[in-house]
């Protein structure tokens, strides 16, 4: 039975990196949304049709994991894929204390990228 | 005797006997014992008593002559040189040369005997023979036993007189053949010497030439104008053969009987002779006289005082014999000597120049050398000040250098505390390049080819590409030293470069960044990099004011604004703690830092360079909380300037205009 296209929510503030995520999951047959900041994000109906969330961690304005925090504390299940250009110990350690299913280093390769949100989405 | 020894000693004890009682009782005894031995000796001063430290000195002629004022002057000073106690002197001067005969002896006799009664004195000092005679034969009158001493009396005088005990001088010997002499060195091959003066039988000094002339005239013809009248004198002078000199002695009195300072006649005979006058005293040299062997009356007046010393010091004038001074002197007046054409090597050896003008050098040497210093002085304050110059330009240079390499310095360190973000927003383009090539490498095997969306896909790889390499160049830019010069520039530009560099480490931060430029292009004339600095570092400055800023909210804000027509201004506003009211004046110096680790050197940078493009900058605190830095720029007003340039070169007319007047007049 074809599962129903995945959907997974990109938040990046960086517009070029987010339109060429989206080219590469779409080109894998996953659906995506799109959104520029973590308040961005949190002001749509977050979690309606949405299976992943790949997270970039140093947003500006409300960081990737503060929103984590506030999905978690708002009961959400929707697994979370960190992703940072920043890559650094304490973000790291941030990043998996607030609970994430993989931790990417842009620039990653987008085989890295499917079998995260494989793993996050096991049905996919 | 008796009294006369009281009288005489009684004043000169006075000083010791003013004071006290006691003392007037030690000032009689010794009168008294004073008394006792003045009557048992022949000398007034016999004893171990010291004669009155008190002198009378006695001229001959007329007291301001001169030669009379010199020996009287130097006499005077002589007796009161060194330590010993004062003298007190008298001046008598007799005027013998206008006033004689023994009436007027007596007179004077009589004169001093009474103006003297009670004056001690403990010598007399005579000066020339007449005052000597005088003074022998009056001395038991009125100053008996007390010393004489004489000077310029001649030689032979002192040979024919009978002198008492008690007396003692220096003679000097007045000679023709001086004169002779003298004017043979002048007058080459002479043949003549006329002789103007008193005549010599009345002639206080030269009395003996008379003697001497027999000898003399074996090799010389004379010509005797002595005791002619002045005029007469004057006539035959004028009138002398070229082998002719004249010697000039003195005239007191001329044949007509009138009186002359003898200088003064001299000066008239002078002013008439046709050949040089030879002269027998230094005083006359210098009133037409060539000079010749003369008489010098200082050390006649001093060897005469020294004596007179001598004896109020103690010694008795026996002890101390006659004898002749050296007083004649080869002196001769320069500008005589040239008028009269005389070789000086003619001169005898040791001759004395009087007169002399000197050469330029000699007499300009002062000025000349004052000249050549002031030239040397100025010399070196201007070699000095192009040193000093130099030295300032260089140092300026070397400020200037090292400003760069301080500036170039930090911007190093500012690059530094972005390099990590900076590297790792690298790191962004290069995602977003991997992630559209690997969906163009899906896209290429799908078909249909969508070659419209490789391609979109193809364009956005590039620009990612370009703006990874325009964050390293601009990196690269701010590393480098740039030193370039001051070009036009959009403000606007540089706000974007620098928040390009910094958004990566703001983001880091949790720091938003905003920017507010105006969208007008502000053209300002400077340094590109050097205004991304001061941006830097204004931002870097706000950034670590955040740093400690719990909670709330964390914003930079970047602003570009036209402030009037001539000016644009940046702000670079935090949310920050804002500055403390008394640091608000010292953020720009440098070394100020209110950070731990600061070095306190971006905002005096930030001054230096602002400053230097002719700007301004500031720091204040916001209404709301934070700190504002604000610079203000001179702003380029539009690129219509160059345009209208262009317009005013390619009309024509203003040669049109300057050829018409030339077309009218044809």
């Amino acid at each position: 039975m074809p599962a129903a296209p995945r959907t997974v929510a990109i938040v990046d503030d960086d517009a070029e990196l987010l339109k060429g995520l989206e080219r590469l999951l779409n080109a894998h047959g996953l659906g995506t949304k799109a959104f520029p900041s973590a308040e961005a994000f949190l002001a749509t109906d977050s979690g309606i049709g949405i299976d992943c969330v790949l997270l970039d961690v140093h947003l500006g304005g409300m960081s990737g994991i503060a929103l984590r925090r506030a999905l978690s504390a708002a009961g959400s299940r929707l697994p979370v894929i960190f992703m940072t250009a920043f890559d650094d110990e304490a973000t790291r350690q941030q990043a998996q204390a607030a609970g994430c299913v993989a931790y990417l280093r842009k620039p990653f390769p987008g085989r890295a990228l499917i079998e995260a949100i494989a793993q996050a989405v096991p049905n996919s | 005797m008796f009294l006369r020894a009281t009288s005489i000693r009684q004043p000169a004890r006075r000083p010791d006997s003013r004071v006290s009682v006691r003392r007037f009782a030690h000032a009689a005894s010794l009168m008294i014992c004073a008394a006792i031995t003045t009557a048992a000796a022949p000398s007034a001063f016999a004893g171990d008593q010291l004669p009155p430290r008190s002198v009378v000195i006695i001229g001959q002629e007329d007291p301001i002559l001169p030669w009379n004022v010199a020996v009287s002057t130097v006499s005077r000073e002589t007796l009161n040189v060194g330590p010993s106690r004062r003298v007190i002197t008298y001046a008598e001067d007799l005027d013998f040369t206008r006033f004689g005969g023994e009436r007027y002896k007596r007179q004077l006799q009589l004169h001093f005997r009474e103006k003297y009664r009670f004056v001690p004195v403990g010598a007399i000092l005579a000066f020339g023979p007449a005052a000597l005679e005088f003074v022998l034969s009056s001395r038991d009158s009125i100053w008996p036993g007390v010393p004489v001493v004489f000077g310029a009396v001649a030689e032979d005088t002192v040979a024919k007189t009978k002198l008492p005990e008690g007396v003692t001088g220096r003679t000097v010997r007045f000679r023709l053949e001086d004169m002779v002499s003298s004017a043979r060195a002048v007058v080459p091959n002479l043949q003549q010497l006329a002789l103007a003066g008193d005549p010599f039988e009345r002639s206080a000094y030269f009395g003996n030439f008379a003697n001497e002339l027999p000898e003399l005239s074996k090799s010389l013809d004379f010509l005797n104008l002595t005791g002619l009248p002045l005029a007469e004198v004057q006539r035959k002078v004028s009138q002398l053969p070229p082998q002719a000199a004249i010697a000039y002695t003195a005239i007191h009195v001329d044949g007509n009987g009138f009186n002359y300072f003898p200088r003064e006649a001299l000066e008239s005979i002078a002013q008439v002779a046709n050949r040089p006058i030879v002269i027998p005293a230094e005083t006359y040299i210098g009133y037409g006289g060539i000079g010749g062997m003369v008489a010098v009356p200082v050390p006649i007046a001093e060897d005469a005082a020294r004596l007179v010393l001598r004896i109020l010091d103690g010694e008795s004038p026996a002890n101390l014999p006659i004898a002749r001074g050296d007083y004649i002197r080869p002196i001769f007046d320069w500008r005589e000597l040239i008028r009269w054409g005389v070789n000086e090597a003619r001169l005898p050896e040791g001759s004395e120049i009087r007169y002399r003008q000197p050469s330029f050098w000699e007499q300009y040497r002062g000025l000349a050398l004052g000249g050549a210093g002031i030239i040397a002085v100025q010399a070196t304050l201007i070699t000095g000040l192009i040193l000093e110059r130099r030295r300032r330009s260089r140092a300026e240079s070397e400020a200037r250098r090292s400003l760069a390499e301080v500036a170039h310095m930090n911007r190093r360190a500012g690059i530094a505390a972005l390099s990590a973000s900076i590297a790792h927003e690298l790191n962004q383009p290069l995602g977003a390049i991997l992630s559209n090539a690997e969906a163009a490498e899906l896209l290429l095997d799908r078909q249909p080819l969508d070659l419209a969306v490789i391609k979109e896909v193809l364009a956005d790889i590039r620009r990612s590409d370009q703006r990874a390499a325009d964050i390293i160049t601009h990196m690269r830019d701010l590393l480098r030293k740039n030193d370039s010069e001051p070009l036009e520039i959009d403000l606007n530009d540089v706000i974007r470069r620098v928040v390009e560099l910094l958004t990566p480490e703001a983001r880091l931060r949790g720091i938003s960044v905003n920017t507010l430029l105006d969208p007008r292009r502000l053209a300002v004339r400077a340094n590109a990099v050097h205004l991304q600095q001061v941006v830097l570092n204004l931002a870097l400055n706000g950034m670590e004011a955040m740093r400690d800023t719990a909670g709330g909210e964390r914003r930079l804000t970047l602003r570009t604004a036209v402030t009037n027509d001539a000016h644009v201004e940046v702000t670079v506003s935090d949310t920050g703690p804002g500055l403390a009211p008394d640091t608000l004046d010292h953020v720009f110096e440098p070394f100020f830092s209110t950070k731990r680790d600061g070095i306190g050197l971006g905002l005096s940078i930030a001054r230096t360079i602002i400053e230097r493009q002719g700007g301004t900058i500031s720091a204040e605190n916001r209404p709301g909380g934070g700190a504002t830095f604000r610079f203000i720029l001179p702003s380029l007003v539009s690129s219509s300037l160059p345009q209208a340039d262009a317009d005013i070169k390619q009309a024509p007319p203003a040669r049109t205009v300057a050829r018409a007047p030339a077309a009218a007049a044809t």
